[in-house]
Formats: structure tokens, C-alpha cells, sequence
């Protein structure tokens, strides 16, 4: 293995229900009980046997600095090291790497990741969007987080001629999706018209082609080859994951696509073995805190060629029955609990390829696809591939 | 396996920088590299300490991504400290994720540090009784004066010792040498800790480049080896007890000790970097590190037989997140000069945001061919 | 543990910030104060950055040569706001990405000087690429908002 030093599976995986951060009444730290304990429970482990636990959040969403030290559901009163990840929107995947780093390293055996539910106090959050918005030269424009999706979207569909209903069909798919998911948030189904006749938040966004605010937890423990094959009947093993960074500066985007996510994919696919994604890949979850980014990365990931997102989506390919479904769990256009939904996107996955995934289950996927988009304006993404496969 | 760090720089350390901060940590990582003789198109993955109420700017690595060479490369962000950042970048080299790894940071923003600090604490148990760091280390002090008999004139005389360092480290935040009078005559700040005996928030920048062992011994002539490295945690509401015994600190140097196959630290270890932004906290990790017998800790110290802190510690230089870099640089420069030191120790933490739910970290570094 | 009614708590933050810029973002800034756009070049790969950059972060070198601009330059992309956010200006407004005539880069700033009686109207008449060029605010003090905004011409 040219790019791992030992295997890695993932052995257990705990959910919350979702819901809006208005109706919540759990508590942060009930949360984060609540989804550890359903991931140690799928794992047949305890508390007890977590030899690290990496943490990931935004502090500037979350109304604490350094959140992860006062939530006492990791294993601090057994001290063991809590691993704090930062990277904004893709801190998910970039929690998901340093945990497979961790246990292909060799330094430990059993490593829990923990996705906080981001906004949970927020009272305004296009306000607090702003606050990761390049100070002194973007943060004055009123630049919020439907803006930095909005301009992408603004840019794809100029630069091909598409109309509002091309890009609209890919959110009707993921609302969809989320009515048949008993974790997802917003489970109303919207239809392509009620879609399009929602209001026009930031153009050409309406408000639901817009995820919501969602509160709710995730958590997922990764272990190495000896620990999977004794504790899970259908370990999922980790093929490759790796990050990829631009420039700060949202002036400094292209808005046409995510150039950066595709020489990211043809890096993971490399190290992966993955020469044809299209056919190889079985199941995908897909960064969508904006409806239309979807297709924006169904062209970075190679599952269709340039400015063929919106053929794809009309082609059927990407439905759950489709022969590449794509967000079956209605994506984060449906649920968004923050950093949490970019753990999420992994979690959806192993779901998917241990067959567990109730109300949304692809048939019989053995590969997957995970990948989370953020920072200032999409200036990280990740991808990571999981596989029942082992070698 | 192991990982070698290949080359390392400083910029800084001052009151104040007039830079921001995504220039200040290209100065540091541009300078690392060229000491490793290495182009940014080499590096692998970049990873970055910093944390976001300190940058003033969420999502803060994202300006300083591409200062530490992360431009279109692999990257992360570890927010608790520098040695956990080298940490991850070490399981990156580990795992074969990557061969050559860059740590950076910088400390250019002001800001508030009594009130980001008491921003860390949760909203309704701790923060609205004006909870700080400072305050946690008054306490803790409290603990060594009441039961373990320590007095006020141990805390200045230790805090006079670091002084006496950093007045000859060029590297060094503040350089003046203060006497134990002077340090016994400054203003109380939290009962029974004066302020000469508080560490200072100090502005810079650092980087470290590292490389997988093969990677390591091809490019430098001599590496300095990464064998050991540990992390743990104290729980938020949990015993005073258990975090006045420094749990959290034992637990993550079991982890580097047994991984560098040290049995007697005492004996094994020849120089430690503390971080103690309060004077007499060099005595309970000294002892929770092993560099001495539990209860020796002062007179271990005061005896001055070990390298311990010679860089001045965290009162002569204490930035608020890249100060682990700065603590593994002086030790690696520590090794470097004293020709007898074989391994050196360096111990983290983030307790710059003050005691309960903190995280420690311990490096073990071993010079090459010794 | 018992259906309970819980309780919920407010507060909020407060926290202030100050950075120096550095000599290169406050030469830009301090050209915006004398109405002019300037630009640095990295000294490797030649491109011309407005705003200026400290370092290029590909070559990994530091730009000494400053060129100055015409300061027109064209729309990349924009997007219209409709939302009404607190602290965020009224709507409706153009947020649009600019790139000077030359730069390798671009950047955020407001797009209007044109009719914003019917919003609706307003996407379709914005063209990606359409040229446009700066309007100086009155009183300038070496920041971002010296210029108001970019107008179509």
C-alpha cells in the first residue's frame, strides 16, 4: 500500500435526529452523548476502549471559543488526548483524515471522530458566515453564506446557458431523497415548483435550493485491521482521503466550477486505484449546502464531462436507482447541522456500504465517495474513499 | 519509522508585529524551507496551529493556508498547540500519506486575552464568574502554597531563574533579568500570583519542516529525530485533585515515553522545554515528566543540573498559539549546542486559555548518531 | 429523565481586533486614498495582483515592483441580494467579483451606478464580463469603501 501504512476501517457510526436549531432542546453536551454513545454501541465498544478522540467544529459559529473542551462526552475523564480540527466547512473530512492518519500511523488502535452540530446558538447566521469572511478587504460588502454559494452558482449557469429550472432539478432530487430519511432535517419534499417558486434569496438562489440550520450530532469510530476484523462483521476500509487548499480570497475563485476539487479528485483517485469513477464508484455523497454545487461536482469528480452536470441530472443517473445515486440521503441541502454535516457526508457512506442506511438505502454499493467543500468561499475541499473491499 | 525535522525558523518574538498575519507565517515557513534547502513545490502537506478567537477571523487557517505553503497542496489545522500540530503532521509522515511535512504559525493579531480567554469557558457555569486563565493558574498556585507548602518566595525564585535564561536566549520575548525582590515587589494579579510571574502574550512566528526518516537522512546532515509523541486531556467538570495531579499530562507522556522506549526519564532525558506561563508550574510537570522524584520538583529546579527551560520558558516567551514551535525549536537548538544532550523533551499544552477540559502534549526529540 | 420544560439561555460576544496591515496592503490601500488602483508583480511567474499580495503563493516569493492601473476592469461573476440580514446593507444589492484590466487575480466589491427601480430586473442586466470601472467615494482614508462602488460603462 504506496500511500497507507496500515489499514483502516470504520466500525461504528451514531446519528442524531435533526431538526431546526429553533426547535432544539437537547443540549450540546446530550448531543454529543446521544451520537457518541450510538456509535460505540455499533462498534461493541466503550468509552473505555477510545484511545483518541478528534473533535471538529468552527469556534466562531459556535458562541464558545474551543468548544470541544467543555463537552465531556470524549474520554477526557479517562484523559485520553482530544484532537482539535479546524478547516472550517471541510473540517469534517479533515477530522475523518487525522483519525485514519492516526490509526494508520500506527500511533493508536481505536480513534472516534466527533461532528459538534455548528450554529446551534447562532441567532443570525448570515452575520456569523460573515465573520469567516476575509476581513478588511470582503467582510464590509455583506458578503453571507448565500452569497458564496449564490456566486457559483450565478457563474455555472451564465457560463452554460442553463436556466433556473436546470439547476433546480438537482434540489427537488435531494428533497426527495431527505422525505425518505428518518435522520434528515427537512423532510417536506419539496417539488421542482414549489422550488422554484419559493423566494429568490440571493440570485439565482431560491430559498430552497438553500440548506436550513440544523442541530443534531454524528459521530464515527475508526479502527485498524486487527480491532475491525474482531469487533464488526462488515468493517468498511478506508481506500484513500486527502484535502486540497486555495487562496483565501473569495475575489480569487473562478465561479464557472471547482478546478481545485478536480485535480483533488484526480489525486485521491490515483492513490485509490480508481481509474473510471463513473463506473467504479457505487454511491457518492456530495457537499450541497447549495442546491446546484452538485453539479458543479459531478463535473470536478469526473462523473460527467464539462458542463454536463445538468444532463446528468436530467439523465436519471445520479437517482438512488440510478447507476451513480448521488446524495441519497437528501445531502446538505436537507440537513445542515454544520461541521457536523461534513462528517456526515462520510458517515452517510458507511451507512450506505454496511446496507444500514434506513429509508435511503442504494443497492448494494461496495464503493462510496465522501467529499465536503469550506473555508472562506469553498477554499478547501476533501474527498475521501471507502470500500467494503479490503485490498 | 521515525521523522526527522530538517530545518526550522523563528520570526519574532515581540510585543507587537507590523505585519499581518498570513505574511508573518510566509516569513517563518519561507525560511524554514530554505534551510531545509527545500522548494514549497516539495512539501506534501502543510499543517497549521492557530485558533480562530486569536486571529480574530474564523476559519482563521485559511489565511494563512497559503503562507505556509498549502497553495493547492494537502492541508489541516490543529487548534490546541504546536506540538499538536506536529503531532498530526508526524501521523501524516506515518501513515505515507505524505514525505515532507511543514508546520507553521504566527501570532500577529491583538486581541483581548482575559476576555478570549474567558470566552473558552462555557456560557452558564463558568464564564459569568469571570473564569480565566490567569484565574485557573491562581488557583493552581494556590494548591502547590496550601498543600504542598510551597511559598511565595519558591514562585519568585523560579520565575528569577527563567529570567535569568531569557536575558541570554537572543530569541527571547522579554530579555530583562528581574531579581526575586523585583519579582516579590510586582502588583498581585490573581492571589498568589504576581505579575512578574505571568508569562507575556508574545507576537511571531514559527515553522518546522519534516520528512519521513529515508527523506530525512537524504537531506540533512543532521536530523533530529521525532521517537516519541503523546497527547491527553483533562475533563471540564471533572476532579480538582485529578487536575492539580496533572492526569491529562501523565497520560500523554506514558504515550511518548513508551513509543521513544524511555524507562527512566530521569536518567534519559537531558534537557525539557516547560511550558509554565506561571512561574510554579515548572515544578508539578517537571514531576509528572519524571525529570524527578514527586515532591523533588523545586529543588530539582532550583539545582539547575538539567537543561530545563533554558530558552527562559514561557515567562521570557509565550505566544498564544504557536508556542509549542517555539518550545521544540529551542530545544532543538538546545541539543545543537550542548554536545552531551542527547534527548531533549517538550511539553505543550493549551492552557494559554486557562485549566479545565485542557489538552497536553509531549515530543520526545533524540539527536542523530549521539 | 422526566418530560421536562427546559430552559433557554442568551448571550453574546463581544470582541474586538485590531492587525497591522504591512507595508504592501497599506501601499494599496493608501493608492485607493489618491483614487488609483495599484498593482505588485511576483518577480518568478509575473502576474500582476490587484489587490496586492504580500507573497505569490505559488512561487513563493515576495512581489517589489508596483505598476499603476487604469482601474477599469470587467465582471467575473456577481450575485443580487434579496435577503434583508442584520448589519448587511439593504437590499436589493450587486455583489460582484472584479478583476482589473491585467490582474491575476480579483476581487469583492459592490456593482450598481445603474436603475435598481424594478430588483427583479436587475440579474439581466449585469453581463458576465461586462466592463465597468471604479466611483471614489468623497472622503477617502486608505480603505476598501474609498471606492463606493463599480459602475457599468
Amino acid at each position: 500500500m504506496e500511500y497507507m501504512n496500515r489499514k483502516v476501517a470504520v466500525i461504528g457510526v451514531g446519528n442524531t435526529e435533526y431538526t431546526s436549531n429553533r426547535r432544539e432542546t437537547r443540549s450540546k453536551a446530550e448531543l454529543a452523548y446521544a451520537a457518541v454513545k450510538g456509535a460505540l454501541n455499533m462498534a461493541g465498544v466503550g468509552i473505555a476502549d477510545i484511545e483518541a478522540t478528534v473533535f471538529t467544529s468552527v469556534d466562531g459559529f459556535e458562541g464558545n471559543v474551543r468548544p470541544a473542551r467543555v463537552l465531556e462526552s470524549f474520554g477526557q475523564g479517562l484523559n485520553i488526548p482530544l484532537v482539535d480540527v479546524n478547516t472550517g466547512g471541510t473540517a469534517g473530512g479533515s477530522g475523518v483524515k487525522e483519525a485514519i492518519h492516526m490509526v494508520s500511523a500506527g500511533l493508536y488502535d481505536l480513534v472516534m471522530v466527533y461532528g459538534s452540530p455548528t450554529f446551534q446558538g447562532v441567532v443570525d447566521n448570515q452575520q456569523v458566515l460573515n465573520t469567516a469572511s476575509p476581513p478588511i478587504f470582503e467582510k464590509p460588502f455583506g458578503l453571507g453564506a448565500a452569497h458564496m454559494g449564490s456566486l457559483y452558482c450565478a457563474g455555472y449557469m451564465r457560463k452554460y446557458n442553463f436556466t433556473m429550472e436546470d439547476l433546480a432539478l438537482v434540489s427537488a432530487k435531494s428533497h426527495k431523497n431527505a422525505a425518505k430519511n428518518p435522520y434528515a432535517h427537512l423532510r417536506k419534499g419539496y417539488t421542482l415548483e414549489e422550488i422554484l417558486n419559493s423566494p429568490m434569496v440571493a440570485w439565482p438562489l431560491h430559498m430552497y435550493e438553500i440548506c436550513p440550520n440544523s442541530s443534531g450530532a454524528v459521530a464515527m469510530i475508526f479502527a485498524s485491521e486487527e480491532k475491525a476484523k474482531s469487533l464488526c462483521p462488515t468493517p468498511v476500509w478506508v481506500k484513500a482521503i486527502l484535502s486540497i487548499t486555495d487562496t483565501f480570497f473569495t475575489g480569487y475563485r473562478p465561479y464557472t466550477g471547482f478546478p481545485q476539487l478536480k485535480i483533488l479528485a484526480q489525486r485521491v483517485y490515483h492513490r485509490a486505484g480508481i481509474t473510471n469513477p463513473r463506473q467504479e464508484i457505487d454511491v457518492a455523497e456530495l457537499f450541497n449546502p447549495f442546491g446546484p454545487f452538485e453539479l458543479l461536482e459531478y463535473e470536478a469528480l469526473g462523473f460527467c464531462g464539462q458542463g454536463e452536470g445538468v444532463a446528468l441530472m436530467r439523465s436519471g443517473a445520479t437517482e438512488i436507482d440510478g447507476d451513480i445515486p448521488c446524495n441519497p440521503s437528501g445531502g446538505t441541502l436537507c440537513t445542515n447541522s454544520g461541521i457536523a454535516a461534513s462528517v456526515t457526508r462520510h458517515a452517510e457512506v458507511v451507512l450506505q456500504l454496511m446496507g444500514k442506511a434506513e429509508g435511503r438505502q442504494v443497492k448494494s454499493p461496495k464503493t462510496g465517495l465522501a467529499h465536503s467543500w469550506g473555508g472562506n468561499d469553498g477554499q478547501f475541499h476533501t474527498v475521501c474513499i471507502f470500500s467494503l473491499k479490503e485490498d | 519509522m521515525k521523522v526527522g525535522i530538517i530545518g526550522y525558523a523563528l520570526v519574532g518574538f515581540t510585543d507587537e508585529v507590523n505585519i499581518r498575519t498570513d505574511e508573518l507565517v510566509f516569513k517563518a515557513a519561507k525560511a524554514a524551507l530554505d534551510r531545509a534547502g527545500l522548494t514549497r513545490e516539495e512539501l506534501d502537506v502543510s499543517v497549521i496551529t492557530s485558533l480562530d478567537a486569536y486571529d480574530g477571523i474564523t476559519i482563521s487557517n485559511g489565511l494563512m493556508a497559503p503562507g505556509a505553503g498549502g497553495y493547492e497542496k494537502d492541508a489541516t489545522r490543529i487548534q490546541g498547540g504546536g506540538v499538536g500540530a506536529i503531532m498530526s503532521a508526524c501521523a501524516s509522515i506515518l501513515s505515507k500519506s505524505s514525505r515532507i511535512a511543514i508546520v507553521a504559525g504566527a501570532d500577529a493579531t491583538v486581541f483581548d486575552d482575559p476576555i478570549i480567554s474567558n470566552a473558552s469557558y462555557d456560557a452558564f457555569f463558568r464564564r459569568p464568574l469571570g473564569m480565566s486563565n490567569q484565574a485557573g493558574y491562581g488557583l493552581f498556585a494556590t494548591s502547590l502554597l496550601r498543600d504542598r507548602g510551597i511559598t511565595e518566595k519558591d514562585f519568585a525564585a523560579l520565575a528569577a531563574r527563567n529570567y535569568r535564561s531569557a536575558a541570554q536566549n537572543p530569541n527571547a520575548h522579554r530579555k530583562k533579568s528581574y531579581s526575586s525582590e523585583e519579582i516579590l515587589d510586582s502588583p498581585m494579579v490573581y492571589w498568589p500570583l504576581r505579575q512578574l510571574e505571568l508569562g507575556p502574550v508574545s507576537r511571531g512566528g514559527a515553522a518546522l519542516v519534516l520528512a519521513l526518516e529515508e527523506k530525512a537522512r537524504e537531506l540533512s546532515r543532521d536530523p533530529v529525530w521525532v521517537t516519541g509523541i503523546g497527547g491527553g486531556s483533562n475533563p471540564y467538570y471533572g476532579s480538582w485533585s485529578d487536575l492539580v495531579d496533572l492526569k491529562g499530562l501523565k497520560h500523554a507522556c506514558r504515550k511518548a515515553y513508551s513509543m521513544a522506549d524511555i524507562k527512566d526519564p530521569a536518567a534519559e532525558i537531558d534537557a525539557a522545554e516547560i511550558h509554565n506561563p506561571f512561574a510554579p508550574f515548572e515544578i508539578p510537570v517537571c514531576e509528572a515528566l519524571g525529570l524527578c522524584q514527586k515532591g523533588q520538583g523545586l529543588d530539582f529546579l532550583l539545582e539547575d543540573k538539567k537543561l530545563i527551560n533554558t530558552s527562559g520558558g514561557a515567562l521570557g516567551t509565550n505566544p498564544p498559539a504557536c508556542g509549542g514551535y517555539f518550545r521544540t525549536i529551542q530545544a532543538l537548538e538546545c541539543l545543537k549546542k550542548n554536545d552531551r544532550a542527547k534527548r531533549a523533551v517538550v511539553q505543550d499544552s493549551d492552557i494559554n486559555l486557562g485549566f479545565f477540559g485542557e489538552t497536553y502534549h509531549v515530543l520526545v526529540l533524540e539527536k542523530a548518531g549521539v | 429523565m422526566e418530560n421536562i420544560e427546559v430552559l433557554k439561555k442568551e448571550y453574546n460576544m463581544h470582541l474586538d481586533f485590531s492587525v497591522s496591515l504591512g507595508p504592501a496592503y497599506t501601499k494599496w490601500m493608501m493608492g485607493l486614498k489618491d483614487k488609483k488602483l495599484l498593482a505588485n508583480k511576483c518577480p518568478k511567474c509575473g502576474r500582476l495582483f490587484v489587490p496586492a499580495k504580500p507573497f505569490c503563493e505559488i512561487c513563493f516569493e515576495e512581489p517589489q515592483e508596483w505598476i499603476e492601473t487604469d482601474g477599469t476592469g470587467t465582471v467575473e461573476c456577481f450575485t443580487v441580494n434579496y435577503g434583508t440580514f442584520r448589519n448587511f446593507p439593504d437590499p436589493p444589492y450587486v455583489l460582484g467579483i472584479i478583476r482589473v484590466d491585467g490582474s491575476a487575480v480579483s476581487f469583492v466589491h459592490w456593482v450598481a451606478g445603474f436603475d435598481y427601480d424594478n430588483p427583479e430586473e436587475i440579474p439581466d442586466k449585469i453581463q458576465i464580463g461586462m466592463k465597468v470601472r471604479p466611483v471614489w467615494a468623497e472622503n477617502r482614508k486608505g480603505d476598501l469603501l474609498d471606492i463606493k462602488y463599480f459602475e457599468p460603462y
